[in-house]
């Protein structure tokens, strides 16, 4: 991934384009594959429609689930998490 | 007519969120602890603590971007405005279908705002921080704060004074608001005295805040 493939019509703010910006220098340094971030925003996606009561049916999918910015940065730290380069949060 | 008579309230700004589950704005001034920005900033200090986030690899990509995606689309038009009459008139009657001309794409609708002798048009965001980032790049902070949104609204003459313009009583200041349903460019005056610049030289001495309506463009 570079930064050409970010789409500047979903940034509207300063906290948007940083996220994007780290997830995009973290993919660019090898930490994790774009698919790797995409999963991750994904399963956080889903398991927020759980806890919420939702049902299954209205859980993301493959091709939209990933797009909300406001799901970047807890599923970057998700996806760091679980690779052990991060401590898991305090509850 | 004063800036409140000019007014564009009672727009959506539902397309703005900011709150991570909702609420907020993602404003950077007085950053709510619980908000995206400041999510965002801690887990980025908590990186480069860390050493797994390099700050000037980082810098760098932003700055690419920005060369890419900053004001330039807008300094482009705004120039090609002063030179081509017929896009002028594409850009202040169908922006969108101006900027395509120039290769930039969007979705939000802009509409372009032309400063002439009469009228010196300023842009704000009351609500949040609505702006066409596609054409102006990252919004300043001054924007998005809770003192210029009220303030350009209640008093744009006094603000424009803070930013150094004054603008004579005889001359209209006019204030749009941005909201996710339409976004606001101003198209400034050309300078005097660029009368044999090229397109490129033109493009680069507009400036962003020319775009919002808070600088007055002059000649190299």
């Amino acid at each position: 991934m570079t930064y050409a493939d970010i789409d500047p019509e979903r940034l509207t703010g300063e906290w948007q384009a940083r996220i994007l910006g780290i997830v995009a220098t973290l993919i660019d340094a090898g930490t994790f594959t774009w698919a790797d971030f995409r999963t991750a925003c994904l399963e956080l996606r889903a398991e927020r429609a759980t806890d919420d009561g939702a049902s299954t049916a209205a859980a993301p999918t493959a091709d939209t689930g990933w797009a909300d910015l406001e799901d970047w940065a807890p599923a970057l730290r998700r996806l760091l998490e679980a690779r052990s380069l991060l401590p898991a949060a305090a509850p | 007519m004063t800036s409140a008579d000019d007014d564009q309230h009672g727009h959506d700004h539902g397309g703005e969120r900011g709150g991570e589950r909702g609420g907020g704005h993602g404003h950077g001034h007085a950053t709510p602890p619980d908000s995206p920005a400041a999510y965002v900033e801690r887990l980025e200090a908590e990186l480069v603590e860390r050493g797994l986030l390099d700050v000037r690899a980082l810098d760098d990509l932003m700055a690419t971007y920005f060369a890419e995606h900053g004001w330039v689309h807008g300094a482009r038009a705004v120039a090609r405005a002063w030179t081509d009459p017929e896009f002028k008139a594409l850009l202040l009657s169908d922006a969108p279908a101006a900027f395509a001309q120039l290769g930039v794409t969007n979705h939000d609708a802009i509409v372009v705002v032309e400063d002439t002798d009469e009228v010196h048009n300023l842009v704000v965001c009351t609500l949040c921080s609505c702006y066409p980032f596609w054409v102006m790049g990252l919004s300043p902070a001054w924007y998005r704060s809770l003192e210029y949104r009220a303030r350009a609204v209640r008093e744009p003459r006094a603000v424009l004074a803070e930013f150094g313009v004054d603008v004579p009583e005889g001359r209209t200041v006019r204030v749009w608001d941005s909201s996710s349903d339409v976004r606001y460019m101003v198209l400034p005056r050309r300078p005097t005295g660029t009368e044999a610049a090229t397109e490129d030289d033109l493009a680069a001495i507009v400036t962003r805040d020319a775009l919002i309506g808070t600088d007055v463009l002059e000649a190299p």
